[in-house]
């Protein structure tokens, strides 16, 4: 249980700036997702958390004590790296074992802790198998289980779900967050992925090029993106982004629209405030149909309702939920 | 069916000198030495142990012996402690300048042992070095000639061996000490046995230093004493069993080694 602070944090790997001025709180028993595109400074940061990196610049805090000097092992916090690092010479058992065995707890008390996390992560019967004897999903566990038994302060997780298929991808998604739930650890987790990011924090960080761009919980994100980025980052299918000059009701051509497929209608005659295209093709996502639409040059996409269809190359008229319009300064790609 | 006669052909290249070794040592030397039949039997004739009997009580040939292995030894200890350290760094710290230093390494085997030895020789035999014991200086010279494939296998063991699982272990509460010998040590053994048993090997084989540095003197190693054998023309099945008993550590070494390489150690550790 500890708060995170980052303060002015930065790491410099010569001329490529890392993590360039982070300012992050991380709230006691807080999901904080870390995300953006891959290199943009995402394991860098969890890696100075934990000691892995020495800090180039800046100060990082838990619970306001600065621990930028302190070894990793002296940290109390956990991490979970992507390649899961099991130790290949140990059985299931002595990996999750490995960290109390350290603390030189003693033989009852480590056994019901290593109990508790087979049977949290649903490991029983594994004990004795080594790390090659186990599927993907459940090396994943073992990694995780490795790291809870220690009851970190802080929880540090890079990319947990990114080597296993699509399938069980989701499946512990959602495991994550019963588990979250559950021990109410500080939880730091790192994706390049959106969509994990928006279902499982509590808040995210949208990371580009060592910066935070935007924290916030995510229907924050998601409805008041503050920057260009973020706006076509966060959401899938992404924002379609128009210049001002041909909507009616902004008529600006600093400004760039950006308007997310479910929050555009479109009616087959003439509305006002409505913006003139072409229907192109249409794309079924399972649940959802998307119908691409022409606007002058842009491709725009909308979400339809399940009940409706359209043709291809029919003039249509694009309608706006103006209360869901997102208005960005074209040259400085800032929210106005 | 062309596979079976290759197979056959490449088994027959490997079992044929050593039967032929085999066959003179255990031979009764009435066969070579007093009008033995002609042409020569295939089968060994009159088998029996003598020659190693007799082998094994001649104190020069013990004696080669222990200075054969301890000058093994020897040299396996000094390319651990120089090569294992060196291959660490190599494989974990970026340093400037690994390239040339490899090639460096690797160029002492770039020239015929023949024409490397006159340099080298030439430095045992000045002060300081020649102060030191003979097998010492042997020793030296054949971790020469082994330290770059010692640091070339140690890379290759820590290369396999992901950083991730020790930086794993720090961040899961292990001091440095306590990673490099619980993850570290125990993932890395099989692999240095193998570059110390390469090792023991190359020495125990090598002629042309040790020749240069013991010829003078009373000790020598096993492949020294077998030439100055032949240098007083002895029968074949002397030569034979001498050389049957040296190649005996060869063959127990090369499977022990065979089994470590075959068994991936570190499956499972990362993905
Ligand atoms: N040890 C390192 N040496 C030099 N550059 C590095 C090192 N680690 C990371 N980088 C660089 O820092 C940037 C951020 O990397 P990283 O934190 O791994 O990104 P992410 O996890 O978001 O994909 C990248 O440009 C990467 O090339
Ligand atoms: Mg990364």
């Amino acid at each position: 249980m500890a708060e995170v602070r980052l303060e002015n944090l930065c790491k410099f790997f010569g001329e490529v700036k890392a993590v360039d001025n982070i300012d992050l709180t991380v709230k006691d028993g807080e999901f904080l997702t870390l995300v953006g595109p891959s290199g943009c400074g995402k394991s860098t940061t969890l890696r100075l958390i934990a000691g892995l990196e020495k800090v180039t610049k800046g100060g990082i805090f838990i619970d306001e004590r600065l621990i930028n000097d302190l070894p990793p092992h002296k940290r109390n916090i956990s991490m979970v790296f992507q390649s899961y690092a099991l130790f290949p010479h140990m059985t299931v058992e002595a990996n999750i074992g490995f960290g109390l065995k350290i603390k030189k707890l003693d033989k009852d008390n480590k056994k019901s802790k290593v109990g508790w996390a087979l049977n949290l992560l649903r490991l029983e019967g594994l004990e004795k198998r080594l790390p090659r004897e186990l599927s993907g999903g459940q090396r994943q566990r073992v990694a995780l289980g490795r790291a809870l038994v220690l009851e970190p302060d802080v929880l540090l997780l890079d990319e947990p779900l990114s080597n296993l298929d699509a399938k069980l991808r989701l499946r512990m998604r959602t495991e994550l967050k019963r588990l979250h739930k559950k021990v109410k650890t500080t939880i730091i987790y790192v994706t390049h992925d959106q969509a994990e990011a928006m279902t499982l924090s509590d808040r995210l960080a949208v990371m580009k090029d060592g910066r935070i761009l935007q924290a916030g919980t995510p229907s924050e994100v998601y409805e008041k993106p503050q920057d260009l980025f973020t706006a076509g980052f966060i959401g899938s299918p992404t924002m379609n982004f128009l210049s001002g000059e041909i909507i009616p009701f902004v008529k600006d051509e600093n400004i760039l629209v950006g308007i997310r497929p479910e929050d555009l209608k479109f009616s087959s005659a003439e509305v006002p405030d409505a913006v003139k295209g072409k229907s192109s093709i249409t794309e079924s996502l399972g649940s959802d149909n998307y119908l691409y639409v022409e606007v002058s040059d842009a491709l725009v996409s909308m979400r339809l309702k399940p009940e409706e269809k359209i043709e291809e190359g029919k003039k249509i008229w694009l309608v706006f939920d103006k209360r869901k319009l997102h208005r960005f300064d074209k040259s400085t790609g800032r929210r106005v | 069916m062309v596979k079976t006669i290759l197979i056959a052909i490449v088994i027959f290249l490997i079992i044929f000198p050593v039967f032929i070794l085999f066959k003179y040592s255990i031979s009764d030397r009435d066969s070579i030495v007093t009008g033995g039949k002609y042409p020569e039997p295939f089968w060994p004739f009159n088998p029996n142990l003598k020659m190693f009997q007799s082998l094994l009580v001649r104190n020069d040939f013990l004696q080669s012996g222990m200075v054969s292995l301890e000058v093994g030894f020897l040299t396996v200890i000094f390319c651990l402690i120089l090569g294992v350290p060196t291959a660490y760094a190599l494989t974990r710290y970026r340093i400037p300048g690994t390239g040339v230093l490899l090639f460096f390494l690797l160029s002492i085997r770039l020239f015929p042992d023949i024409s490397a030895v006159i340099p080298v020789a030439e430095q045992f035999f000045k002060r300081p070095l020649s102060y030191l014991p003979p097998v010492v200086l042997v020793s030296l010279a054949h971790t020469l000639l082994a330290l770059p494939y010692a640091i070339y296998i140690a890379k290759g063991v820590f290369e396999s061996i992901p950083k991730d699982l020790e930086e794993q272990s720090q961040v899961l509460g292990a001091s440095k000490a306590y990673s490099f010998l619980r993850i570290l040590t125990p993932l890395a053994l099989p692999g240095l046995g193998a570059a110390a048993i390469y090792t023991f090997l190359l020495s125990w084989n090598e002629f042309v230093f040790a020749y240069f540095i013991l010829f003078q003197g009373t000790d020598t190693t096993l492949p020294v004493y077998l030439l100055r054998i032949l240098t007083w023309s002895p029968q074949k099945n002397f030569i034979a069993a001498i050389s049957l008993l040296m190649c005996i550590p060869v063959i127990i070494f090369t499977f022990a080694v065979q089994r470590y390489m075959r068994t991936g150690l570190t499956a499972g550790a990362v993905k």
